[in-house]
């Protein structure tokens, strides 16, 4: 919203109406912020190069879903002093240490929520003196005691088994080892106090200590239990088939689904290198128009979604997949990483990391501002973006995030891997999104190799519905046809409580410099500027030029078309003139 | 690439057709009014003006005969008609011919030309016949005409009625349409031409081209323009823009008719429209670099008409054809899509009922036979049209290139197949 550009008169008037009119709007808005500001989270964790990794990552997205007020201190730098306004601090011992001395009395002031995660729970001073961690156990069902015993099946996994040491302490989670009948409470509360067995929140551990939070965040407005979802055509590029696109438009606006397209605007063939634009293909770009009219957003889904000599759908586009490593050099291009030893100095190593950092900031930005503007300069107005694969270093998050406020997918989790990715049950704004909302994938799609791929990923969404506002979100693609898609919506809506949504009634915002695309109760505002737009590369104006040119044509056959009856008509009456006369 | 050559010849050819639509609806409305203006002129009770008819003959034997026999059955006051043919250098039996009718008939004289004034072509015979002529106007047939008896009478009785016309152009008609295919072709093609440019340009403009041939020219604007220019290539078009240059106008005024023949073979016909298009080539080009000379603007539309014509519209189709065959073999990822199918069709309907409309202004034209014909038109006769034009293009950038000197051959004389004519088509 920072970057919203001022919108012009006639925008702020209606705005203003808008809001005037709406008495009930901005009373649940301020609310809802007061809130939030109100809400300041510390969370210290423990890990193993005292870096954040994706373990940190995962719990950053599930407190973004209560709060965007979160900060990380590693165990080893937090003073007293981070602990002031502080409403909830979690600490997450993913890797057992000693935690400092100070510990002991870090706490002593402290009156707010206190949440802890996996090991060094005894060092936390005396906080968690209700319970004594013992040993791991193992178990392979996480069950929900809020009275629902709402079960999840995990593989088996290693929990902390903890002694309780107090009567009055809850039992949240109970995660349980069926085949051998044990009982082991996962997730405790004694007051404001929280534990949770685990050492991490991978394996779908996140959806029940999700629903933890649910209790430890008391919820902003009296919501209905719903279930938000989604359905994302993917890999809409310049070569897709437009009737196959058509069908599935047609049956979704036929069960008036909002839905999402990711579209990536070029699509580079990987033996010639050569590009396919929209521009190259109108009909298939009429019909995108078209969807976007009856209920599609547009989601970016990057520029050509290939680097090097990959394939279009199939290359990875912001992640150097060759490598394993973020995008540092033009593609024709190779690069010996060199390490922090290589260099006499720190100083030379900093400015070798900030020069590659560079390259992917520029790589970046160019290829997700054309992708933007090529799409805004054929009336498709991206809402969202999705990186290709969902693969993108935490420096590309926040490059993305200046552009869009909202992200879709799933997120890759760590810059050393980009296996290292995962989703979250709800929709969140953890802090590595720098502002951005994620509407988080959670069902996965369907896929022509599993022999029932749709069954797995209904069971997929029902895991997730077992945690409040837990997402149902899936995407297909389109080349599959719309008979996979049918089965899909048709399972889909068997489950409770679904709320599609539309991202054109979400609160987004889109920026480049010449463009700002907004939403406005469900109508998509735009604010671009023509002119620079239209200067900033020579297709766009050829595209309009192509455009103008095609309607001419199509003007010169209906003037002909005229003119042909017309004489029609003239040597008709000649003729017949003729024959009256008799000559 | 593929897309923009399609394009700009779709333009180029559109343009064209649009422009022949328009004129096509002029001539449609100029086909009920010159009925009105025939019978105003017809009312007109001024006295008939002198007349003298000048028909220039380099070997017409066979043809000058019914030439001079249907002069003699024009309704004309013979007191007030002179026919002064112009013998130019013939080497067969046309001075005779011609010294025959002169002797039984006093309104027709005969005039020899002898070198160094014989055989300088159609200018050159019709300055020495206009030398003889005593009339207040002056009219032209060609050789192998026969003009309908009234012909002469309305064309002076126009002109002296409508005082801002320098000239009054006739309509002329083919004598031999039914001999074959290619006449009959033919045939459509000279009333296409003159119910569609001449007539339509004449009701939207008021402009029309001298044909060549039975048309009536005032004797005032022939002595002020200092005749026919010799030099020019294609002396009606020259003719044309020099009376336009006055502040005339050249009125189109189909009541009066004559019939002519037209090649009956494909050899004569390449060679005769070979010449016409390379004249109307070597104008165009000549207008288009001293363009300062034209005093009446209106001109430019008729220069610009021929450009188009000649170059830009048969440019078009050409490379419409190029992109169309290339794409056969190669595929230049043309988007035009559909709408390139519907401007085909569209394209032909409206060559078939402009054509078709054409031929209806004429009494027993639009027949089922002569509709058959026209749907075969536009893939041969029009075909041919482009092939002619592209070869006669080539001759002139040849000539220029080489500074060739113009050297322009008599058309070839078949039996009657004899024809001189110059229009612009």
């Amino acid at each position: 919203m920072t970057r919203y550009r001022q919108p012009k008169r006639a925008l702020v008037i209606i705005l203003a109406l808008v809001l005037a009119v709406s008495s009930i709007f901005p009373v649940t808005l301020t609310l809802a912020a007061k809130q939030e500001e109100d809400t300041r989270v510390l969370v210290i964790y423990s890990s193993k190069d005292g870096e954040m990794d994706e373990h940190q990552r995962k719990l950053d997205m599930l407190i973004g879903g209560f709060t965007k007020n979160i900060e990380f201190i590693n165990s080893h730098n937090v003073r007293k002093k981070d602990l002031k306004q502080v409403t909830h601090v979690f600490y997450f011992g993913q890797i057992e240490e000693k935690l400092p001395k100070r510990f002991i009395t870090l706490f002593d002031d402290y009156t707010g929520y206190f949440i802890a995660l996996g090991y060094n729970s005894e060092y936390l001073g005396d906080a968690f003196q209700f319970m004594d961690p013992l040993h791991e156990v193992g178990i392979n069902e996480i069950v929900l005691m809020d009275g629902s015993e709402k079960t999840l099946d995990v593989g088996p996994e290693e929990a902390i088994e903890i002694e309780l040491l107090d009567n009055e302490v809850d039992v949240l989670l109970e995660g349980r080892m069926v085949e051998e009948d044990c009982i082991h409470p996962v997730m405790v509360r004694q007051k404001k106090k929280y534990y949770f067995a685990f050492d991490n929140l991978l394996n779908d551990k996140d959806i029940m200590f999700g629903e933890g939070l649910q209790d430890i965040f008391p919820a902003q407005e009296e919501e209905e239990d719903v279930n938000p979802a989604y359905l994302r055509l993917e890999d809409v590029h310049p070569l897709v088939d437009p009737d196959k696109l058509q069908a599935t438009a047609d049956y979704l606006k036929e069960k008036k689904i909002p839905y999402m397209i990711a579209v990536i605007p070029v699509y580079t063939n990987p033996v010639t290198g050569e590009e396919h634009h929209f521009s190259d293909t109108p009909k298939l770009l009429k019909i995108l128009k078209e969807m976007q009219k009856e209920g599609a957003s547009i989601v970016l889904h990057g520029y050509t979604h290939q680097y090097r000599t990959s394939e279009t759908g199939e290359g990875f586009e912001f992640w150097d997949v060759d490598n394993n490593r973020p995008v540092y050099t033009s593609a024709d291009q190779t690069l010996e990483m060199k390490e922090k030893e290589d260099f006499s100095s720190v100083t030379l190593y900093e400015e070798y990391v900030d020069g590659l950092k560079r390259f992917e900031r520029e790589y970046t930005e160019s290829k997700i501002e054309r992708g933007i503007e090529e799409l805004v300069n054929y009336g498709l107005y991206p809402l969202a973006f999705e990186a290709p694969h969902y693969t993108m270093s935490q420096h590309g998050y926040q490059i993305v995030s200046q552009y869009f406020s909202t992200y879709v997918g799933q997120l890759q989790l760590s810059d050393d891997d980009w296996e290292l990715m995962g989703s979250t049950p709800y929709i969140t704004s953890p802090t590595f999104l720098h502002g951005m909302e994620l509407l988080p994938e959670t069902m996965g799609f369907v896929k022509k190799s599993d022999s029932q791929p749709i069954e797995k990923m209904i069971e997929n969404a029902k895991r997730h519905q077992l945690t409040q506002g837990g997402m149902v979100a899936a995407f297909y693609h389109p080349y599959l046809g719309v008979d996979g898609l049918k089965e899909l919506v048709t399972e889909m809506e068997k489950l409770p409580n679904l709320s599609w949504i539309d991202l054109k009634q979400r609160d987004i915002t889109v920026t480049t410099d010449n463009i700002t695309i907004a939403t406005d109760e469900g109508e998509i505002v735009t604010e671009i500027d023509r002119g620079k737009l239209l200067f900033s590369s020579i297709d766009f104006p050829l595209y309009h030029i192509k455009q103008f040119v095609q309607r001419v044509v199509w003007g010169f056959a209906v003037a002909g078309g005229a003119a042909v009856v017309a004489f029609t008509v003239f040597t008709i009456a000649v003729n017949r003139r003729r024959m009256k006369v008799g000559g | 690439m593929g897309d923009l050559i399609l394009y700009i010849s779709l333009f180029l050819i559109w343009l064209m057709l649009f422009y022949h639509a328009f004129l096509m609806l002029g001539g449609y409305i100029h086909s009920i009014n010159y009925k009105k203006y025939q019978q105003k002129v017809v009312k007109d009770d001024q006295d008939l003006p002198t007349v003298s008819i000048l028909i220039p003959a380099h070997n017409e034997e066979v043809v000058i005969e019914d030439t001079l026999l249907s002069m003699i059955r024009l309704h004309y006051p013979k007191e007030k008609l002179e026919v002064i043919v112009i013998n130019d250098n013939s080497s067969d039996q046309t001075g005779a011919i011609i010294d025959r009718f002169a002797s039984t008939c006093t309104f027709v004289k005969a005039v020899h030309t002898k070198p160094p004034f014989a055989g300088k072509g159609k200018s050159g015979a019709l300055n020495q016949g206009l030398k003889q002529a005593t009339g207040e106007i002056i009219a032209v047939y060609d050789a192998d005409n026969t003009p309908e008896p009234d012909a002469i009478r309305l064309l002076a009785k126009a002109l002296i009625h409508d005082k801002k016309a320098g000239a009054v152009v006739g309509k002329f008609r083919v004598v031999n349409a039914n001999k074959n295919l290619l006449t009959r072709l033919i045939n459509i093609e000279t009333l296409t031409f003159q119910w569609l440019a001449q007539a339509g340009r004449w009701f939207w403009f008021k402009m029309t081209t001298i044909p060549g041939t039975n048309f009536a020219i005032r004797r005032s604007i022939l002595d002020q323009l200092g005749g026919w220019d010799e030099k020019a290539l294609s002396e009606d078009t020259e003719l044309s823009f020099r009376v336009y240059n006055l502040g005339y106008y050249i009125r189109f005024f189909p009541a009066a008719i004559t019939w002519e023949q037209e090649p009956e073979n494909l050899k004569v016909w390449w060679r005769q429209r070979t010449r016409w298009a390379r004249g109307n080539q070597y104008v165009i080009f000549k207008y288009l670099f001293s363009w300062k000379q034209l005093t009446n603007k209106k001109v430019f539309l008729d220069l610009f008409y021929f450009f188009f014509t000649y170059f830009l519209f048969f440019g078009g189709v050409w490379l419409s054809h190029l992109v169309f065959v290339t794409n056969l073999f190669v595929d230049l990822e043309l988007t035009i899509g559909s709408v390139s199918y519907v401007l085909l069709v569209v394209g032909f309907l409206l060559f078939v009922t402009e054509v078709a409309l054409a031929i209806s202004m004429e009494k027993k034209q639009f027949t089922v036979k002569n509709f058959f014909i026209i749907l075969l038109m536009y893939f041969t006769y029009s075909q041919m049209w482009m092939f002619l034009v592209g070869y006669a293009a080539l001759l002139e950038i040849k000539r220029t290139l080489y500074k060739q000197e113009v050297k322009w051959y008599k058309t070839e004389r078949y039996k009657k197949d004899t024809n001189n004519k110059e229009r612009s088509a």
